[in-house]
């Protein structure tokens, strides 16, 4: 253990790091931002019994706001999908419309045979795939004749989940409202009924109702589901459609970007560097107590060795875990202090209320942070994200 | 009762053949100031770390103050006092707040600390050094620490690491006039050193150590007349040797042996104050030119070596 000081000073200096990427990162969604800027789209497959198979797309924020200017790319899926980050060819962009919708039109003759996939430009990855070409191509997620967008929104960060969120549109694009929205949901492992097309609950799909569309052809149920598999059903007329979503877990991953950062420090550099540090700490303070000749006073006094270990550990510990939860505690009371007020809106924490500007903004994202910890490890995810989505 | 007791106790060093102690049995009765006398790399410092639970010993057991190093050890530390032969220190701290803390893990009385505190360090000599930090202070002011350390919790029993090791003749004197006052209190003392003329001022029994054995425990005289002629050495320089000389040297009361090369004279025997002057006086009187004339401690090492053939 050559030179722990200076293993302590890179990891200082790798909090610092951390600290700055997080604080200069643009905001792309996540308990960082404010949700109403997290841009979200919901596929659309056009029914490959029509003649001219479309996808349309709609960009709404997990609160429900429609998001008009959204750059939607429609690219060539080449690579796997699954890596979600390939560099696609971009085929066709268009701007969200003043109701959040985008249309892409006849899929089928422009671009026969082929996968095609949604991309927003202010967020990395696929968000919606269509397969053009045989019906019963294998991954192809197309019903009889339904025209209908309809998804489930992951909502990102600590304290996401699952939500129904889904827009309606016939197969020209236009936004149907009035559609009626169900959800039946099984157990997790549970065998799906099959067909899905066919399938309804035993007591009915009138049971299940949870809503219809608006007027913009938009629906959210904003209670996040819990874990279990959803078929989500919406229908209107001779349109019927239905999907499956499965929810492994009340809280989703992070995304990319500021929260990932936080997500690093949060889950590995506090619950794995700093014991880290700590045990060299302490293992420093005991050598150089060794090599000084102190241990040997101090060992031959009434004390025990582990005792001395667990102290220096302890001491250790205490010395860096000590400005951690001193900031934890302020982002709570100060967070405290917001919620009870009329302005509880998670976006809006912290910021402004803090003076020192060049922090404002790292520390209002760690009071996100420690509020989702607290509601979670509280009132479960669900609180944490009815918290959220009401703000 | 006896404050220390050893039974056996072994120690073999990982990756070492030969034992640093073997089957050391001793006993030292409450009230003694023992003295444990043998050259370096003997077994004392080894066998001080037994007993402060600084050690496991390979083999036996030890008890310090009627309880098991061993299986107590937390319980019978807070009756010993220690100085260790290396003390260390924390070099940002000053000598008293080193003293607060070590109070501290005996768990003394909060309210009369600092009252005790300056009494310890008064008796050690610090009382104006008291409020330094450690880095300045000297090896012996240090070494002053350690003892105020081993004083501080008031023990029954002292337990000390070649104490005078470092000290100035004032140091030297110091501690033998504070192992005295320790003994007049009625405490137990346990010290170790490599001088013999240290030992046989202070101490009410020796033992010797040598390559792990203890080979004799007795009164500090009788020690000394185990050394025999090797006691003590006078060594004179002299610039003009007259060989006629050592015949007279060697009716002098007290004289073993003298031995003369390269104009340097060196006169063995139990040679106390009289002897020297009138060795000298003799030379002088044979217009030999004395350059320097000095007493010097015995060769402990050959005289061990001596011992142990001899009884083989």
């Amino acid at each position: 253990m050559g030179s722990p000081r200076l293993l302590i000073i890179a990891g200082l200096l790798a909090l610092a790091v951390l600290a700055g990427t997080y604080a200069l990162l643009p905001s792309s969604g996540g308990f960082s931002g404010p949700p109403a800027q997290i841009p979200y789209g919901f596929n659309y497959y056009g029914g490959l019994n029509s003649s001219k198979p479309g996808l349309a797309i709609l960009v709404a924020s997990p609160t429900g706001n429609h998001l008009q200017g959204v750059e939607v790319r429609l690219v060539n899926i080449t690579g796997p999908i699954l890596t979600g980050e390939g560099n696609y060819p971009v085929l066709e962009t268009h701007l969200t419309d003043s109701s959040g919708w985008a249309q892409f039109g006849d899929l089928q003759n422009l671009y026969p045979d082929s996968r095609l996939g949604v991309i927003l430009a202010s967020r990395q990855g696929i968000i919606a795939s269509v397969l053009t070409g045989s019906r019963n191509q294998p991954g192809s997620l197309v019903t009889d004749g339904g025209v209908l967008a309809i998804g489930t929104v992951q909502l990102s960060g600590a304290s996401g989940g699952t939500i129904i969120s889904l827009g309606f549109a016939d197969q020209a694009g236009q936004p149907q409202s009035g559609a009626d929205v169900y959800y039946w949901r099984l157990d997790l492992g549970a065998q799906l009924p099959s067909p899905l097309d066919a399938a309804a609950p035993p007591d009915g799909w009138n049971q299940h109702r949870v809503g219809a569309t608006d007027a913009s052809g938009y629906f959210i149920h904003s209670d996040p589901l819990g874990p279990g598999q959803y078929i989500i059903r919406a229908s209107k007329g001779a349109f019927n459609y239905i999907t499956v979503t499965t929810v492994y877990s009340s809280t989703s991953s992070l995304n990319s970007g500021p929260d990932s950062v936080l997500a690093f420090s949060g889950l590995f550099f506090i619950p794995l560097i700093l014991p880290l540090m700590a045990l060299i700490l302490s293992y420093d303070a005991i050598a150089r107590e060794k090599t000084e000749g102190s241990l040997d006073m101090l060992l031959s006094k009434p004390v025990t060795r582990t005792g001395v270990a667990f102290g220096k550990l302890a001491g250790a510990f205490g010395s860096m875990v000590f400005p951690v939860v001193a900031v934890l505690l302020e982002v709570l009371r100060a967070d405290d202090r917001a919620m009870r007020s009329d302005e509880a809106k998670l976006g809006h924490i912290g910021a402004g209320k803090v003076s020192g500007v060049p922090l404002a903004p790292l520390i209002g994202r760690l009071r996100g942070v420690a509020r989702q910890v607290i509601v979670d490890g509280e009132d479960g995810a669900g609180a944490g994200l009815a918290g959220e989505v009401a703000g | 009762m006896n404050e220390i007791e050893t039974e056996k106790l072994t120690k073999v060093y990982r990756g070492k053949k030969t034992p640093a102690l073997i089957d050391l049995t001793l006993s030292v009765p409450r009230g003694e100031i023992f003295g444990f006398l043998g050259p370096n790399g003997a077994g004392k410092t080894t066998t001080i770390r037994i007993l402060m639970t600084l050690l496991r010993p390979t083999t036996g057991s030890a008890r310090v103050a009627g309880l098991d190093v061993l299986k107590n050890p937390m319980e019978a530390m807070r009756h010993v006092g220690f100085m260790p032969e290396n003390p260390g220190f924390y070099s940002g701290l000053s000598g008293k707040q080193h003293l607060r803390y070590y109070a501290s893990l005996y768990g003394l009385d909060r309210s009369r600390f600092d009252g005790h505190l300056n009494e310890v360090l008064q008796r050690v000599g610090l009382a104006d050094a008291g409020i330094r930090k450690v880095k300045t202070y000297s090896l012996g002011m240090k070494r002053r620490l350690a003892l105020a350390g081993a004083l501080l919790s008031d023990p029954e029993l002292l337990i000390l690491d070649e104490p005078s090791l470092g000290l100035d003749p004032e140091g030297m004197a110091f501690v033998r006039s504070l192992l005295k006052e320790l003994q007049q209190d009625g405490r137990t003392v346990f010290l170790s050193s490599h001088l013999l003329g240290e030992i046989e001022k202070v101490c009410t029994r020796v033992g010797i150590l040598h390559r792990g054995k203890l080979l004799r425990v007795d009164a500090p005289r009788e020690i000394s007349k185990a050394f025999g002629g090797r006691q003590a050495v006078l060594e004179v320089e002299t610039r003009n040797m007259v060989p006629a000389v050592l015949d007279e040297l060697r009716a002098l009361q007290g004289v073993a042996q003298v031995e003369v090369k390269d104009n340097t004279l060196r006169v063995f025997g139990a040679l106390d104050d009289d002897t020297v002057i009138e060795v000298n006086r003799k030379l002088v009187a044979k217009g030999v030119s004395i350059l320097s004339s000095r007493r010097v401690e015995p060769d402990l090492e050959a005289a061990f070596l001596a011992l142990t053939e001899a009884k083989t």
